[in-house]
């Protein structure tokens, strides 16, 4: 048997004990009747069966905190088959003189039903009530007892095991939902977690190496004098740092966009992404669609050499797409032939190996030959506890149905039994279906308290009314069960308190009225029982409910936060991809050379400021690190300019107006002889941008670009 | 008397470079060179100023690294050599003098030096653009004149131009330099749950750049 969560452990726990309690109320009840008029004289075995399905139940339920969970099943299991066994052997039981009615415990099972729920589940439940209600239907015409108080008896008994059933199965397909949501979170944290670290060191080390590298380079760009031996070997050391890291991360999974990258680098073919979101790629289809890439450059570069060769990543939401083309000669896919392992086996197959992997291959004679591989990324997970919502209200309308037909049978069979008393079981009748309508039509979950006190004085009326017109007897006196199940729907949503002090109530109110018709100890027992049982049970429920709703949220707000968190993951590693890539590209030659120890021209040395310059930039210049800005920047650097470019519009620069920007900044500087400033402004401000060249300050433009304010217009004033 | 300046670097060159530019320079004595701050507080106090490397590689942040040499007795002029705003404003926040980037022009690193020596504060244009931006200040008790000075300041002005744009005195200009940068300390901790995501994420080591487009 599989391992099961701890809430499904605790559910079926509370089930047990549900069923020993319940069992203990039967007994009682019995013991009672038995008191009072005695028993027919059953077989040893009979009698043995019956108290040790009553001892099972209750030995599970005061044991089942401490049972592991196959033993948990197995006791629930021994209890229903138990109950089982006392209904299939009943007819044998029956002694030969015969019995004036069946024993009203045989179609009692609500705690049989508990148990079921345990040991196999909603339909085993469901089973048990139905061969329970149905035994004592039969029975009764058998053996005596198909009288009103009977067929009362076992139809609400039907009804009771309804409820358990609906509502235990409900909460448990919840508590099942709920630690696979656990299980979900769990490794969902773990992940994040395990991410967080790698990046964060990642993010340590790409730091330290830019940090390595402009030192570096501000170093060699420096007329201090500093040995040159020592510079060289810094250079060496930046320069090895710099080759460790961009190897390092090309073994990182998450990494698509830099390996396609590099294979298109590889196989000289230009590389192009359109990436509008980061998906989380499964390490399986990345390496199948980065495999696939290469096998289709190095056939468009076998069979089609000399051709342009492009490779396009395009990823839309979770949908993943790489196109490789070529304009060379081209061939027809039909007459491939299953030999040609380079498309067959390396491209389709594993491609089709993947969740939603896909290779088209799009060519034709003389029109180049284009190959398509998609996958989709990984789907997000979702936390999903709310149980088997669908079930639960069919359930629910069930129960309904079943209330309001028995509820009316009962009243036209006490009709007929108490002669001239159709007037007031009509009326019970509809003030009860009223009172349920009144809770059932409730808008919110929670029935306000006008709805509630409304709902409560019908029930009263109707307990009050019944209980002075009708004969004292469990058969006339169906109401009590009729208002008890509109107590049940009270706890059940939410007005625990206000059901249990209407049971404590309507029990005081029973009582007192037996005791005034004088009604036997064992008559009050009867009438009371099920009432008790039902409020009872519908607390309990309830309690069980709310504890796993709370859950249920707890859950929801951490499954957000992790979401969060990854999402803040994958934006910070693609930048530092990015940073760190470009690094390998443009820098190492460059510490390469200085690390050779010769003499530092200056032109060598105006060369390295502006390479500092512009890796700073990279830092910090944001939208301005563009053209035509970067090459005025870089030729101003060339001149011995320090140039210092800040993008503080934390991107909120509109698109139409950067351009302008740029060439307006690029202007300025171009005229540069010492220092220059340029700057875009955190959003909020009059202007968008400044530049600052040699203690002349100017702004850009007004901010708002929906004032009209035409492209270009430029509103600069000196500073001195 | 002339002030004793150390360095706190974990590259020699970047103190031999400086070792170059103090010794060169009027008031001004090279004390020690140091690759940490654990290093450079060991010994009783040898030194009026310390040049602090912004980004040390033994994983210190810029921001205990002041105060401890504050504690230490001595004052501290940060160098930087990418302005990573984030780390800007960590080191703002405690006890610093000025934040000096490495590659700025050789006269203006010295004259920096020599003002923190006289123990003047340094605003820089890339301390007051990592001010400027922290959303911490937007909540700050700060007059619409101390804003303005702030934004001067990161467009690349210096205290000169500043106090002729706004005609007031660059005595003035100054002022509120230091009134700004004693709030900015004070503003401390934050409490704002938005903002304390923010600054766990960039205190973790996640600091992300300008985005690019």
């Amino acid at each position: 048997m599989h391992g099961i969560g701890a809430g499904e452990r605790s559910a079926r726990r509370i089930f047990l004990i549900d069923a020993a309690i319940l069992v203990t109320i039967v007994v009682l009840v019995h013991l009672a009747f038995v008191a009072k008029d005695g028993q027919p004289p059953y077989p040893a075995w009979a009698v043995w069966l019956n108290w040790s399905a009553a001892a099972i139940t209750v030995l599970g339920g005061v044991t089942a905190r401490w049972l592991p969970d196959a033993a948990v099943r197995v006791m629930a299991g021994l209890a229903t088959l138990a109950y089982g066994l006392t209904l299939v052997t009943f007819p044998i039981a029956v002694p030969p003189e015969g019995i004036d009615r069946i024993p009203w415990v045989l179609s009692a099972s609500g705690p049989a039903a508990a148990a079921a729920l345990v040991a196999g589940g909603r339909r085993l439940a469901w089973a048990t009530v139905i061969a329970g209600v149905a035994a004592g239907l039969g029975f009764r015409a058998a053996y005596g007892g198909l009288d009103l108080t009977g067929v009362v008896n076992d139809l609400q008994a039907l009804l009771t095991g309804a409820v358990i059933c609906v509502l235990g199965g409900h909460i448990l397909s919840v508590a099942r939902g709920l630690d696979a949501a656990a299980a979900t979170m769990t490794a969902e944290v773990e992940r994040d977690s395990a991410a967080r670290g790698r990046l964060a060191a990642r993010t340590r080390a790409a730091a330290l190496v830019h940090d390595e590298v402009l030192a570096t380079l501000n170093l060699a760009a420096s007329t201090l004098p500093i040995p040159r031996e020592l510079l060289a070997e810094q250079a060496r050391q930046a320069s090895s740092m710099v080759s460790e890291l961009v190897g390092e991360q090309s073994h990182e999974p998450a990494l698509l966009r830099m390996a396609l990258a590099d294979e298109a680098r590889r196989h000289g073919a230009a590389f192009q992404a359109r990436v509008d979101s980061t998906p989380e790629v499964a390490a399986v289809s990345q390496d199948a669609l980065i495999g696939a890439a290469r096998q289709a450059l190095r056939n468009s570069r076998l069979h089609a050499p000399g051709s342009t060769l492009a490779v396009r990543l395009q990823v839309a939401g979770a949908a993943i797409t790489v196109e490789i083309a070529d304009d060379g000669p081209g061939f027809d896919p039909a007459a491939i032939g299953d030999d040609r392992l380079g498309i067959r086996q390396s491209i389709r197959a594993r491609m089709e190996r993947v969740p939603g992997g896909r290779a088209e291959i799009d060519s034709a004679p003389g029109r180049g030959t284009t190959v398509r591989l998609s996958c989709a990324a990984e789907p997000e997970r979702e936390l999903d506890s709310s149980g088997d919502r669908d079930s639960l209200r069919h359930g629910l309308t069930a129960i309904t149905v079943v209330y309001v037909l028995v509820q009316t049978a009962f009243a036209v069979m006490v009709s007929v039994a108490v002669p001239g008393s159709w007037p007031i079981n009509a009326a019970l009748l509809t003030t009860a279906l009223v009172a349920a309508e009144v809770l059932r039509r409730s808008p919110t979950r929670v029935p306000s308290p006008r709805r509630t006190g409304a709902a409560i004085a019908l029930a009263f009326g109707g307990l009050i009314a019944g209980v002075l017109s009708l004969p004292f007897s469990y058969g006339a006196m169906w109401f009590v069960v009729a208002f008890a199940f509109v107590f049940l729907a009270l706890a059940l949503r939410h007005r625990v308190r206000a059901a249990l002090i209407c049971g404590a109530a309507t029990v005081t109110l029973l009582i007192g009225a037996g005791i005034v018709v004088g009604a036997a100890p064992g008559e009050i027992v009867q009438v009371t029982s099920r009432l008790v049982v039902l409020i009872a049970l519908g607390s309990a429920l309830f309690v069980v409910v709310e504890r796993m709703q709370r859950r249920i949220e707890v859950l929801h707000r951490e499954t957000v936060a992790a979401a969060e968190r990854q999402s803040w993951t994958r934006a910070a590693r693609s930048e530092l991809t990015e940073r760190v890539a470009d690094l390998g590209r443009t820098v190492v030659p460059l510490l390469e050379r200085i690390a050779d120890g010769r003499e530092i021209t200056v032109g060598e040395r105006r060369e390295y400021a502006a390479w500092e310059g512009e890796l700073r930039d990279g830092l910090r210049a944001g939208a301005l690190a563009r053209e035509p800005l970067v090459s005025v920047v870089a030729a101003a650097r060339d001149r011995g300019v320090d140039v210092v470019l800040l993008d503080d519009s934390t991107g909120s620069l509109p698109e139409h107006l950067a351009d302008d920007i740029l060439v307006w900044m690029a202007e300025s500087i171009a005229d540069a002889r010492d220092r220059a400033v340029g700057r875009l402004l955190p959003p909020g401000r009059e202007t968008c941008a400044s530049v600052t060249v040699d203690g002349r300050h100017v702004e850009f433009g007004l901010s708002a670009p929906d004032t009209g304010v035409a492209q270009g217009a430029v509103s600069s004033f000196h500073g001195e | 008397m002339s002030a004793r300046v150390a360095v706190v670097d974990d590259h020699q060159l970047v103190a031999i470079a400086v070792q170059n530019l103090i010794q060169a320079a009027d008031g001004l004595e090279f004390a020690r060179y140091a690759t940490s701050v654990t290093d450079l507080v060991r010994p009783m106090r040898d030194a009026d100023l310390v040049v602090l490397d912004l980004s040390l590689r033994d994983g210190t942040d810029p921001g205990s690294n002041v105060q401890r040499i504050r504690d230490w007795g001595a004052d501290v002029l940060v160098l930087t050599s990418g302005e990573d705003p984030f780390l800007v404003r960590a080191a703002s926040r405690a006890e610093v003098l000025g934040i000096m980037r490495k590659s700025a022009p050789q006269e203006v690193l010295v004259a920096a030096l020599q003002a923190a020596a006289r123990h003047e504060l340094v605003p820089t244009t890339e301390w007051a653009s990592a001010l400027d931006t922290d959303p911490l200040l937007d909540g700050a008790p700060l007059s619409a004149r101390e804003r303005e000075v702030l934004g001067l300041y990161a467009s690349g002005l210096g205290a000169r131009d500043v106090a002729e744009r706004l005609f007031i005195s660059e005595n003035t200009v100054n002022d509120h330099l230091r009134r700004i940068r004693s709030v900015y300390h004070r503003l401390g901790r934050p409490a704002g749950t938005k903002v304390e995501l923010y600054q766990r994420g960039i205190e973790d080591g996640f600091v992300p750049a300008p985005r690019r487009d």
